[in-house]
Parts: C-alpha cells; structure tokens; sequence
C-alpha cells in the first residue's frame, strides 16, 4: 500500500532535484503517493502567502511531506517559507544527522554526530522593536515546555538508536535566565534517562571541540539559533550542505528537507547534488517504517560516492543531477 | 518615532486565551500571538501547546499616530479584565513609514 505524503517541488532548482529523488525512490519499491502541493517563490508572485493556508492543512492532515529548497524573496515584509512551516505546524524539533560519507572529501573522518535544534521559539519568535530611533530590541523566548520536549526527543532518540550520550549546547553563563531555564529543563529530562551519558558545553567552545574533538559527541540538544548555526557547520564538517539531510518533527506530523537553498543560479542546469534531499527522503522512509528501501538506498548512496567514478560538480565531477540519481537507482539491489 | 499602537503581553494559564476588549478609543486588537505564532484572528496554525504568555496587538487604522495616553488606555483596560500583564512595548513607525516592530508567524 502506498504511503501518502505531501510534495513541495519548491523553487529554483528544487523541482529538479525532486525529481531525482522520485527516480530514486521509485527504483527503491517504496510506494509513495504524492500529493503536490504550492509553496515558494511562486506563490508570491501568485499574491499568495509564501506558504498557502492550503498547504499547511495538507501537511496537517497527511502528516507528512518532503519539501524542496524555497527561496524567501529578499525585501522588508518577506518571511521565510521554512520558518512560516514549522511555527504554523509546531514542528519542534529539527534533526540534523551530519555523518562522514565515503568519498566526500573531509578532514573530518569518523564524524557521526545527530543535533536535535528546538525548532519554535528562541530569537526567531519574531518578537523585535524599534524601542527608540537608535535602540533595536529582539527578545528571546524560552519556555520550560519548549525545552522539556526537544530534551525529551533527544533521549529518545540516543535511547532507540543506543547512541551513548547527549550533550547540552547553551551559553548560560552569559543568559543565566533563558539560557539557564533550557539547561535546567534539560538536565531535569537527562534524570530520567539513566541509562544515557549527559554532559553541556557552551556554545563557542562546542564550536571548537567540534572541529577539534568531534570524535567525542553523540547526541546534541540545543536552542533555535545555536541549532541553526551548528547545523551548518557541521554540515561543512561532512562535506557542504548538498550531502546534509535534514527532518522537522511535530507532534503529529514531519517534514523532511534538505539543508541547502533553492541555488537560483543553477535552476534547470541539471548540475546540483540532490544527495541532501535524497537522504532527506531516506530519512522519511525510516520515519514511515520503509526501513529496507532506506537501507538499501543508503547502500547505493555510499557505493556511488564511494567509487568516486560519478560525482556532480561540488564533489569535483561533472555528472548532472539526474545522471547522478540514475546511477544511485541502477546500485539498488 | 511616530507612535500607533502597543503590544501588551498578558499571563494566562492553561492555553486560556486571554479575553481582551476588542477596540479601546482609536486602537483595535490587531492580533494575539502566542511563542511567536499569530493565534488571533485564526489561522492556519495551530499550536500543540500555549505558553502563559500571551501577546495582544494593538494597533490604529492605517497606522495612524496616536497619543500616548490612547495607550495608557489599553493597559487600564488590560488591568480590567483582570489578568496581569506581564510586558508592555510602544509600537512605532520609522522614518519611513514602515512598521518599526515585527510580525508573529
């Protein structure tokens, strides 16, 4: 029976890059049913919200979708469509496996770490003024609730997949409340857990052991900002953001997506790396139960990029897009 | 800075939306929002959990100037309904006209 699950193509190369995916896929026995749905740069240009309310019920009522790249217009007023997703939908947790691929250059070899980021509030709960024609205030906001769930996600996560331990990431020795009320509420979580080693590091110096001693971290749980810029440098730790998966995970529903922008420059090149959105969609399949069609795309994924012989062009090569999911397609066994 | 409006946030309990007059003198409840999420009027979100915060908009037509006083009025009539207000923020236009606070989700 096939899964149904929304499809946001999505803009610039993303439709693209989808469509590899779907070659994938198709190759793997998964059976999906997709329902296409609008969000994006179009429906801007369409005087729709850049996500549509129709779109948010479908997601909503489904409980799944796989999402392209957007491109948020640049220009006072715009938002982003990716925030619009997962502040409407309650998507709390974004999670972020960043792991050494073969024949992905990297000097980070051995790197297998999961960052769990608090997908809801912090900085990015829009709550900014002007409080004086010189003075610009941005308000961060941190509740025990917010914190107590993602906390909650990571346990269980390190408990099912026996990874070992989970790290904090905060900076409460500077915001002794906010940051404090996270680390508390997480360390209060950590005690049900027993079973799972749990340690906390402050952000700038998690930044450095991660380029240091990443060898030394499993599990990370942290806040909406830090999240979001450790995301991104470990996904550089791994090989760029066209290999990094990513998830967004609510209370009933998920939504999975590559890391990496809409790349506007390349649309209808053929020349991006839809590795990202691929283990993305991979990532969904395992959330679906498909855990043998994940596998053995994860298989195939790994022998491509292993043998080196056919690498788009961020990996040094030349192959096209779709050449490069043809390839993937013809390695599932 | 021309002043039109204010954002005052308000604790209520157990995901209760706050019950605040809908218009005092020239300013209307634009919108309530709640962790950063528009939740007044309805949209499309819809939120697992409320915090106790809660945060009410008020706002002129047009973003018309407004006195400081037709503020002082909201907090008062906050105060009325009984729920404490835990935060209150002077809403202004810059230089240019735009909105010089952001928008909830």
């Amino acid at each position: 029976m096939a899964h149904q699950a929304v499809m946001i193509r999505g803009d610039g190369t993303g439709p693209e890059l989808m469509k590899a995916v779907e070659t994938v896929l198709n190759a793997s026995g998964a059976k999906m049913d997709w329902v296409d749905m609008p969000a994006g740069e179009k429906c801007i240009l369409d005087g729709k919200p850049i996500v549509p309310d129709e779109t948010i019920e479908a997601i909503r009522k489904i409980g799944l979708a796989l999402k392209g790249p957007m491109t948020t217009p640049i220009g006072k007023g715009s938002v982003s469509a990716n925030v619009t997703l997962r502040k409407k939908l309650d998507l709390y947790a974004c999670v972020r496996p960043i792991r050494s691929l073969p024949g992905v250059p990297t000097p980070f070899a051995g790197l297998d770490l999961v960052i769990f980021r608090e997908n809801t509030e912090d900085l990015y709960a829009q709550i900014e003024y002007m409080t004086t024609p010189t003075v610009a205030l941005a308000q961060k906001f941190i509740s025990v609730a917010a914190s107590k769930r993602i906390a909650k996600a990571a346990m269980e996560y390190a408990r099912k997949h026996k990874r070992k331990k989970v790290t904090c990431v905060h900076k409460a020795n500077i915001m002794k409340i906010a940051d404090g009320l996270f680390l508390n509420t997480c360390r209060e979580v950590a005690k049900e857990y027993p079973d799972i080693e749990f340690g906390d590091n402050i952000v700038d110096n998690q930044c450095m052991q991660f380029v240091t001693k990443w060898k030394l971290y499993d599990v990370i749980v942290t806040e909406n900002l830090y999240g979001d810029i450790i995301s991104d440098l470990c996904a550089g730790m791994m090989g760029g953001l066209g290999v990094a998966p990513g998830a967004n995970f609510g209370q009933n529903c998920a939504v999975f997506e590559a890391v990496h922008g809409s790349a506007p420059k390349y649309t209808g090149l053929n020349k991006v790396n839809p590795t990202a959105l691929l283990m993305s969609a991979v990532m969904m399949l395992e959330h679906i139960g498909e855990h043998d069609a994940a596998k053995r795309i994860t298989q195939a994924v790994e022998v491509v990029l292993g043998e080196g012989l056919i690498r788009t062009y961020d990996l040094g090569g030349t192959t096209g897009t779709q050449e490069f999911a043809e390839a993937i397609a013809r390695k599932i066994q | 800075m021309e002043l039109v409006g204010c954002d005052v946030f308000v604790y209520s309990e157990n995901g209760t939306m706050p019950d605040v007059p809908k218009q005092i003198g020239p300013l209307r409840l634009e919108l309530m929002s709640n962790r950063g999420t528009k939740v007044w009027p309805a949209t499309a979100a819809r939120l697992d959990y409320f915090a106790d915060e809660w945060r009410c908009r008020f706002t002129s037509e047009g973003d018309k100037p407004v006195k400081r006083g037709e503020v002082d009025a909201v907090v008062r009539a906050i105060m009325e309904t009984g729920k404490p207000w835990t935060r209150i923020q002077a809403l202004h236009l810059a230089k240019d006209g735009s909105r010089a606070f952001s928008s909830p989700y």
